[in-house]
């Protein structure tokens, strides 16, 4: 092979590797708890970010004139306030069930641009005092 | 007898049939006896007929609601309608592994076909014998671990009913099948790679698994294109690609599929890229296992509701099985298939070898994007996901470089360059300006323009080389455009079809451009009988009803559209948006209503309603450019597959039209 290809397929590879781990690294989507999102609050602000955790018991709260949803997610030991607007509330959401917002965090409230309900019928409702662990084990397969 | 008990033996029957098939194939390699082959190719009909009858069974354990098998208990109910349950069979894991088995056996059937034919006695036990060990795999995953037809002890009254997403709309009857037709078919094309390199035979090969190879890329074209339609009629969110990993499942085959039938034309013509085309065909094959396996093993999430089960392992198992042969072989024969000549890049072969690596390139980032979480955990711990912004930010570039050489390619000769080519390759440069120019004049976007001007070279590079062609005979022969282009097309199918393909291709990416850009989502709550004025259209409530089906329960909410604009042209008429409510689900699942038009598709979805007192529904309306053309493109690209691969029609049409063009 000639050195003027050698040269135009290393140019090649390097826009490929650049492209690829840039990309990479710009588009993870971290997947935290609400736990986790407290140990290392400044590092997720105004970050794409997956949040999981169950809808807590009492805190939904949908007006469908506004299409607006508000909700806490709760891991059993911290809760985030949520908000939502422009859209309703997909299939399988509720109370006490998993939910994965994806979306970001401004000041102390998440806003969420995409909830993430499991399609699937198979689904398990967290029994009273779960861990976080255990919560987190559960949304985990909400992903 | 049974359907649980016929099924379960026909199975059984169908992993020894496989079995000892595999054992004769390896005897009538090592003892080079043609009669341990005429033996196998006895088998692999035998192993058709009892995977027929297995998938008979099941058929026949649904249809007649014998809950006492497994999977009828598990993934049938006696309520559904009689089209559901002729699709059940693949509705979950087993009978998906039956179907797809089945699917093997059939074309290890006709592989046998051509055994004394185009296979011979050196290659075919060899071929032969690597379908039989695909089967094996099959086959055992069934009795093992995933058998169908368990026996239930008590049989439930009703089965647990199939997945609601799965039967909701009539295209889970189609797009499966298409699915595992083009990942099965890639096993044929394997095996003859195998077959040609166990038995140092390099160039033979190639010309009958190009064929193979294109049958299997046809339906893989066509199930992605109907599961693109799929996602868009039914999953109700208004787009058609996500970069799920089960659609990444899909593209990953097509894309090495792809690459390979690029370089395959190369070594038919000049014995070139040996190397390169035993690797695509391997990675191509392998790449059907690994989406299985990621998709089954439940490695990674998908929003697709795919049951995980404990056949992960295997398929991880038979994976690594099928890339050690393959690379394995090739590493050994490797220093046998160096290349004869230099490639010129400034030439046909070296543009369809630059597209192919474009198309392995873009098959390995997708592999990475859709791993790359798990890299990201086992290093970190973190768990993170890829959005499609990953994906998109790749792929347009490399979608790009893909439609410049597309339309390259096929204007530069065998060998090397020369003047007539420069000449047209300005031509295409001219209208790849015009058209970018066109889109900017228009107000569109920097890409949306871009799109129009590599659709225009396409376009161009197309007419040139057709216009040549007729051109030359119209000259030489004294015949009228019309007919010399007929003649043309029925000559040269391979290129004439070639041609079709990629129109269809470059259509696709036209569309893909303007529905990606201009897509706009509007969503709002109205009372029955309030008027609604978004985007040129003027929408209203009527009623909200209810309906009761057999196998579910379906809220109504009929809408009017009047178009008030031109942004909203086309958008008129009544459309029932509906809400579906299955027994298994607690929650409901919307039911888009589409509406295409020439330019518009306009997209409605039942959000909510007012379960109480029925006053109210939310109503979602997506408003999309140019998907209906997205569909068309599709069929375009199978249509010109097809063409190519359409046996007699044009030799016939050829036999009859020479003796008056040589007149």
């Amino acid at each position: 092979m000639k050195p003027k290809y050698i040269i135009g397929l290393v140019v090649v590879a390097g826009a490929l590797i650049y492209l690829i781990f840039g990309g990479l690294g710009q588009n993870l989507v971290y997947f935290i708890t609400p736990s986790e999102y407290f140990q290392q609050a400044d590092r997720y602000q105004n970050r794409q970010v997956r949040l999981g955790g169950l809808v807590k018991e009492g805190s939904l709260n949908y007006n469908p004139q506004t299409l607006e949803l508000r909700f806490m997610v709760t891991d059993g030991v911290k809760d985030i306030p949520i908000m939502s607007s422009g859209s309703t509330p997909p299939a399988l959401f509720g109370e006490n069930r998993g939910v994965v917002v994806e979306g970001k965090f401004q000041g102390e409230a998440f806003v969420s641009q995409n909830l993430l309900v499991k399609h699937s019928e198979t689904y398990q409702a967290p029994k009273e005092g779960w861990t976080p662990d255990e919560v987190r084990k559960l949304i985990e397969g909400t992903q | 007898m049974t359907p649980g008990l016929l099924g379960g033996i026909s199975l059984l029957a169908a992993l020894i049939f496989s079995m000892v098939g595999l054992v004769l194939a390896t005897l009538a390699y090592t003892l080079r006896d043609r009669r341990y082959l005429e033996a196998a190719k006895r088998l692999s009909a035998l192993t058709l007929l009892a995977a027929l009858l297995s998938f008979g069974s099941l058929e026949w354990a649904i249809l007649t609601n014998d809950f006492s098998v497994s999977y009828v208990a598990n993934s049938s109910s006696a309520d559904n309608p009689l089209w559901v349950k002729l699709v059940t069979p693949w509705a979950a894991l087993e009978g998906s592994i039956l179907l797809w088995a089945m699917l093997q056996a059939a074309y290890t059937w006709l592989v046998s076909l051509r055994v004394g034919k185009s296979l011979d006695i050196w290659r075919a036990p060899v071929a032969l014998g690597t379908l039989f060990a695909v089967q094996v795999f099959f086959f055992a995953v069934m009795v093992f671990v995933a058998h169908p037809f368990d026996a239930v002890p008590n049989p439930p009254q009703d089965g647990q009913g199939t997945n609601p997403l799965l039967q909701n709309h009539w295209m889970m009857a189609v797009h499966p099948v298409l699915m595992y037709l083009g990942f099965v078919g890639l096993s044929v094309p394997f095996a003859y790679a195998v077959a040609a390199m166990v038995a140092k035979r390099y160039q033979s090969w190639i010309f009958e698994t190009r064929w193979w190879t294109l049958v299997a890329w046809g339906f893989l074209t066509a199930a992605i294109f109907t599961g693109k339609w799929w996602s868009y009629e039914i999953l109700g969110w208004g787009g058609y690609w996500a970069w799920d990993p089960v659609e990444n499942a899909s593209i990953i085959p097509w894309l090495l599929a792809t690459a390979f039938l690029h370089t395959a034309q190369v070594q038919e013509r000049k014995g070139l890229f040996k190397g390169w085309n035993f690797a695509f065909i391997t990675l191509a094959f392998a790449a059907t296992v690994f989406g299985t396996f990621l998709t089954r093993s439940g490695v990674i999430q998908s929003v697709h509701a795919f049951a995980s089960g404990p056949v992960g392992a295997w398929f991880l198992v038979f994976l690594l099985g099928v890339m050690v042969v393959g690379l394995g072989l090739l590493a050994r024969v490797s220093s046998e298939i160096k290349e004869a000549g230099e490639v010129r890049w400034k030439s046909r072969e070296g543009a369809l070898l630059a597209g192919a690596l474009f198309f392995g390139t873009f098959a390995f980032v997708v592999v990475l994007g859709t791993l790359w979480p798990l890299v990201v955990e086992a290093f970190s711990g973190a768990k993170v996901s890829i959005g499609a912004p990953f994906f998109n930010q790749i792929s347009i570039p490399l979608g790009i470089f893909m439609l410049l050489l597309m339309g390259i390619g096929p204007v530069l000769p065998w060998r090397n360059t020369n003047t007539q080519v420069v000449r047209n390759l300005a031509a295409m440069l001219v209208a790849l300006g015009v058209g970018t120019l066109l889109g900017f004049v228009l107000g569109l976007s920097l890409g949306v323009s871009l799109a129009i001007g590599l659709f225009a070279y396409n376009l161009m590079a197309i007419w040139l080389m057709v216009g040549q062609g007729v051109r030359e005979r119209v000259r030489s022969l004294g015949i009228s455009a019309g007919q010399a282009l007929l003649e043309l097309a029925a000559s040269n199918k391979r290129r004439f079809g070639s041609h079709i393909v990629h129109f269809g291709v470059a259509l696709a990416a036209l569309t893909i451009a303007f529905s990606q850009t201009y897509r706009v989502t509007e969503q709002k709550t109205l009372n029955v009988g309030e008027t609604w004025q978004t985007r040129g259209m003027e929408v209203r409530l009527l009623s909200i009803g209810a309906r009761e089906e057999s196998n579910r329960f379906a809220a109504i909410a009929p809408i009017e559209v009047r178009s008030t604009s031109r942004e909203g042209w086309g958008s008129d008429g009544r459309y029932q948006t509906r809400l579906n409510f299955y027994p298994q689900m607690e929650s409901p699942l919307a039911t888009p209503v589409v509406k295409y038009s020439l330019y518009n598709d306009y997209y409605f979805v039942l959000m909510q309603f007012d379960q109480e007192n029925g006053r109210w529904a939310t109503l979602k309306i997506i408003v999309t450019p140019m998907v209906w053309w997205l569909w068309v493109a599709g069929l375009i690209i199978v249509l010109g597959t097809l063409y190519i691969l359409w046996p007699s029609g044009a030799k016939v049409a050829n036999r009859q039209m020479s003796p008056t063009a040589g007149d």
